[in-house]
């Protein structure tokens, strides 16, 4: 196993062990990586710092267990990391588990999604400034410019919809997939397409902290002006929640060396405590049968 | 020395084979290794890749020295490659005066576009860094702002088609719709500060180099720097006819002060003293009209974008120089508009008034959100000159 509890804060304080945690729903694993990210260094250390931000939240102490982060320092590549990833997602997964990625930058979703994906078809909730759907050439590593367009590529993975794209890009990404569904920023709840409102396929929920509007969260490699709000973000989610289940889902490009006074890993955690109590009601809610089968073939 | 066309080949009358030449004053050698040579004209910015033997037969003239007697005989391939060399004002007569040097390379530049030479531009947009923070006191590291700023421009890369040569633009999606395709964008550099001498120097320096890359029609755009900066752009504008200031800003504003310098708070003053400047518009986030004690007070309106006062979206034949002051933006860690305010500002003003140059000040990677306070300039900056092209 990659996972040391390397890390003397736990999410929320939330136990290491899943004995511990009793029928906790949510499983932590860390992903200090930003291998994916060719312009700025530093969201790896955004584990540590949501962790760091999160212990003074009001979140149930028996809704989670933090499996600590993915090795990352031992030589090993990015591949190697996808794969680390996805194995230890896929263990959660596994074990009845609702997954949660702290990255580490957006490129670390793939390995996640890839693994929930090869055991139940999911749509994406995609929260971000960009899209992710930048050229990628099939058989090469991906980086955090181009992960949305690979996670298209995987099996199970259906509809996406990416909220929050805004800003200046290079061309125009809303129309690169059929399946690709773009809310703006300026869209809101009610800008949401309505197959995302009624029941459907388990969704996997991807927060780029840069989402968020730059005055809130100013710390990410990446920042676009005019962003949501957390409570935009919340609310999305609340409301996709209440038909879809959530069958994991991930924090990343949180980037504590531009940040200012830990407001962006407080507002990541803010986002997380939010999350991770939805999940935890779903959970007590009995989950969706059909994933829960997909869950026990291996188990 | 004299000039005739007596002894010249065609096409290079005005060379005479008995003109003595040297290298000109700013030449330096930039790179030499074992094939090429890469020389420099400082001041000007031409820049250009030798073989060894050219620059051996170029370095003779470290000393006056005959065209026809260095490379014999006149005509040869020889002559002629030394005789471009004087054309690109290499070589000159002894006793040449140097070329002031107006500017400085950037490492990098705004969007990763060409580079601009200190000439009128052909481009639609000049780039032009003013590295200069002494004009508010709270302001010290905005030097290093233009610098910072083209860094994080490297997000937004520049393109242009690789069989037109035309700007690829980019897309606006909060607008939905590709913007600035076909529109050149070029980066002169920042004008050269030498720490220590007369500071009007310093603004006469920016001035005549943005007269002589405008000069072409180009849309220029200074980079601060504190506010001050916007003087450069303003007095060159106001020089030939009239203009109209918009600034988005704090407000604030002081009496200039005899032969001070302007400074973030004497801007207006300053301005107002040019005859060439009309009307001078401070866009505050909050306030009431304030009166002034300036001479020219009359010519000066503070106003909100919420407030009754939009004369300075009035259509006028008088074009307008936009200038955006970061520091009357939100961020992280102080109050003012909001992005989307800014934007619609400087759309509204872009489309109702022809705006001739802009400045982007308040720029200072001291911030504590130097990131998204950087980004945020960009969005604007793009999206201002989108709407002032027009483009589509």
């Amino acid at each position: 196993m990659t996972i040391p509890p390397s890390h003397p804060t736990t999410l929320f304080g939330w136990p290491r062990d899943a004995r511990q945690g009793g029928g906790a729903a949510v499983a932590v694993v860390g992903v200090p990586s930003d291998y994916g990210n060719a312009y700025v260094s530093g969201g790896r250390q955004g584990p540590a710092a949501i962790r760091g931000a999160s212990l003074g939240l009001d979140v149930p102490m028996d809704a989670g267990t933090d499996h600590g982060d993915i090795v990352v320092d031992d030589g090993v590549d990015w591949p190697g990391i996808v794969a680390r990833t996805q194995d230890a997602v896929l263990t959660r997964h596994l074990a009845g588990d609702i997954p949660l990625v702290i990255g580490g930058d957006h490129a670390v979703s793939y390995g996640a999604i890839a693994a929930i994906a090869s055991r139940t078809p999911i749509d994406i909730v995609w929260f971000d400034a960009h899209t992710d759907f930048c050229p990628w050439d099939v058989g090469l590593p991906h980086n955090h410019k181009q992960v949305l367009r690979r996670v298209a590529t995987v099996p199970g993975v259906d509809r996406i919809l990416v909220v929050g794209h805004r800003g200046m890009t290079y061309f125009d990404e809303s129309t690169q997939d059929p399946r690709l569904d773009v809310v703006p920023v300026d869209g809101g709840i009610a800008g949401l397409p309505h197959a995302w409102l009624r029941p459907g396929a388990p969704v996997y929920v991807s927060v780029d902290i840069d989402a968020l509007d730059p005055n809130i969260a100013p710390g990410t490699g990446h920042p676009v002006p005019g962003g949501l709000t957390i409570a935009d973000v919340v609310g999305c989610i609340q409301v996709i929640a209440a038909q879809r289940q959530i069958v994991g889902f991930d924090l990343t490009e949180v980037n504590p060396l531009l940040d200012h006074d830990g407001m962006t890993a407080r507002a990541a955690a803010t986002i997380l405590a939010h999350v991770t109590v939805l999940v935890a009601a779903q959970a007590r809610a009995g989950g969706d049968p059909f994933l829960h089968r997909c869950q026990g073939a291996y188990a | 020395m004299s000039s005739s066309a007596n002894s010249a080949p065609p096409g290079h009358a005005d060379v005479d084979a008995g003109d003595y030449l040297v290298l000109a004053p700013g030449f330096v050698v930039e790179s030499l290794d074992d094939r090429q040579v890469t020389i420099c004209l400082q001041g000007v910015g031409t820049r250009l890749r030798l073989p060894k033997a050219l620059h051996a037969a170029l370095m003779r003239f470290m000393r006056p020295s005959l065209l026809a007697a260095v490379a014999e005989p006149l005509g040869s391939a020889a002559w002629r490659a030394l005789d471009q060399l004087r054309a690109r004002g290499f070589l000159v007569p002894p006793g040449t005066p140097p070329v002031a040097r107006l500017l400085t390379d950037p490492p990098v530049r705004l969007f990763d576009g060409p580079a601009a030479k200190l000439v009128a531009s052909e481009a639609d947009i000049v780039v032009v860094g003013f590295p200069w923070d002494f004009g508010d006191p709270a302001a010290a590291g905005a030097r290093r702002g233009p610098l910072a700023l083209r860094e994080t421009s490297l997000q937004l890369l520049y393109s242009v088609d690789p069989i037109t040569g035309r700007a690829a633009g980019w897309f606006d999606a909060d607008e939905r719709r590709p913007i600035l395709q076909g529109v050149a964008i070029a980066d002169a550099g920042d004008v050269l500060v030498r720490h220590g001498e007369p500071a009007r120097h310093v603004f006469e320096r920016g001035r005549e180099a943005w007269r002589i890359l405008t000069s072409g029609g180009a849309t220029g755009i200074v980079l601060g720097g504190d506010s001050s900066a916007a003087f450069v752009p303003i007095s060159a504008c106001a020089g030939p006819g009239e203009v109209d200031v918009i600034r988005v800003c704090t407000g604030g504003g002081k009496t200039a002060q005899g032969d001070a310098l302007p400074t973030a708070n004497t801007l207006a003053s300053h301005a107002l003293a040019l005859s060439g400047v009309r009307h001078y518009y401070d866009l505050v986030p909050a306030g009431r009209p304030e009166q002034r004690p300036w001479p020219g007070a009359g010519r000066y309106r503070q106003v909100t974008p919420q407030g009754g006062d939009a004369s300075w979206l009035d259509e006028a034949d008088v074009p307008v120089h936009l200038g955006i002051d970061m520091a009357a933006l939100a961020s992280a860690t102080s109050t003012g508009f909001d992005y989307r305010t800014v934007r619609a500002i400087v759309t509204s003003v872009a489309r109702n008034r022809r705006v001739i140059s802009i400045d982007v000040c308040g720029l200072n990677p001291a911030h504590p959100c130097w990131g998204a306070l950087a980004m945020t300039a960009l969005h604007l900056l793009v999206a201002a000159v989108s709407a002032a092209r027009g483009s589509s």
